[in-house]
């Protein structure tokens, strides 16, 4: 059995406040907050780089699972590439800073699908025999590519950011990794693209393309069908199904689509924006601390990111 | 203007408030963006049972109450 041993989730300490995107983009709070549903999200700012956050969690997790760092044979950052420095291999640094030594570390960049991407290579590295524990590291600052001065940006203003650590192996594992499937539209390519303003990358959608939430939905739809054939089960066979939090209202849809209750979704919109490759990490988080897990309860992650790929991944919790 | 259909139509325009809706109305400067737009094309053809074609998923057919009527019209399955 190999999957998730052990995971944490932390948060930086400053906040941007629907108040200041009211003053920098113009847009009234209301309209801003329809958008991010609560009133500040947390964000990584220059003074407080994310690597070090996401070291004090790693350190957490390889502490309470007694996994000595001699022992990680893979370690990734996973993201959206907006690193603390450009150039630069933040996986290599956090390896640094906990003494793992005789790993592979590099970045995936698949934006906020990163992390089940991540999820996927690690297991698929456990089970060839290649690496005995991999550690999935998130901590990006997407937040910084989001223009608040720019009214238009508005769908990107409840981008957040935390800092996640995911030790992977094949011992003492509570969520066992069953199977994914990830597909990427590449017609989307040029939808969400970079430019560089004022020493930084800020992101831009180029045109109004009206049909890409059908295309969100119909393809988590075709894709939780086929995880859920290949597993031979139906949805009602799954205990929760969690969604990154890029729209509440396409996170209702898609579960009304699927014929999955809100119940056994996790909703967190009055309380984080979307943060990233963390969203599934809170929902689990949440489900964990809230006790509404139970032995061999199936759980979907429905993740998507810039590109645009969209994943799902069948857990198993023990 | 058909009541399923403004009762669908309000409910995709957070921006709309207490103001009346006409066949003119600009969708758009109402608040609804591609999110509300998709639901309210799925919506459409739950309510009235009629089948419309992703070709109509574009600005043109959603620029207006009159624009969007005029489709779901014209569009199969639908019953005057």
């Amino acid at each position: 059995m190999i999957g998730i041993v052990d995971f944490q989730v932390a948060f930086p300490k400053s906040r941007i406040t629907a108040q200041q995107m009211h003053e920098s983009s113009g847009r009234p709070v209301a309209d801003i907050l329809a958008w991010t549903h609560c009133t500040e999200i947390p964000v990584f700012t220059e003074d407080e780089p994310a690597w070090e956050l996401v070291a004090e969690v790693a350190r957490a997790v390889l502490d309470r699972s007694r996994v000595t760092p001699d022992r990680i044979g893979q370690v990734v950052y996973a993201g959206s590439g907006e690193w603390d420095y450009p150039g630069w291999s933040p996986a290599a640094k956090v390896s640094a800073e906990l003494g793992i030594t005789g790993a592979h570390c590099f970045e995936v960049v698949n934006f906020c699908t990163a992390a089940a991407t991540a999820l996927h290579l690690a297991t698929d590295a456990i089970a060839a025999g290649r690496i005995e524990y991999a550690l999935i590291l998130c901590g990006d600052q997407a937040s910084r590519g989001v223009d608040y001065t720019d009214p238009e940006s508005v769908s990107l203003f409840n981008t957040g950011d935390c800092a996640v650590a995911v030790l992977v192996g094949g011992q003492d594992v509570r969520f066992e990794f069953l199977r994914a499937k990830t597909v990427t539209d590449p017609s989307w390519a040029d939808f969400y693209v970079g430019e560089h303003e004022d020493g930084r990358v800020v992101t831009r959608r180029r045109g109004r393309q009206l049909n890409l939430p059908k295309v969100y939905l119909d393809t988590f739809t075709a894709l939780t069908h086929d995880i859920l054939a290949a597993g031979g089960i139906g949805i009602a066979d799954v205990r929760y199904l969690l969604v990154n939090q890029t729209d509440r209202r396409m996170h209702e849809r898609l579960l009304d689509i699927l014929g999955m209750p809100a119940e056994r979704s996790v909703f967190n919109y009055d309380r984080f924006g979307h943060m990233g490759c963390g969203d599934a990490f809170i929902g689990l988080t949440d489900l964990l601390t809230g006790n509404h897990l139970d032995p061999g309860d199936l759980i979907l992650l429905a993740t998507s990111g810039i590109g645009f790929s969209w994943g799902v991944t069948q857990l198993r919790f023990h | 203007m058909d009541e399923r259909f403004a009762a669908l139509l309000r409910s995709a325009l957070p921006l709309l408030g207490d103001q009346p809706l006409t066949p003119d109305t600009p969708l758009t400067d109402l608040g609804m963006d591609s999110v509300a737009t998709v639901i309210l094309f799925m919506d459409i053809q739950k309510v009235f049972g009629v089948s419309l074609s992703d070709d109509d998923l574009v600005g043109a057919t959603f620029a207006t109450p009159g624009t969007l009527w005029s489709v779901i019209s014209r569009s199969e399955g639908m019953v005057p």
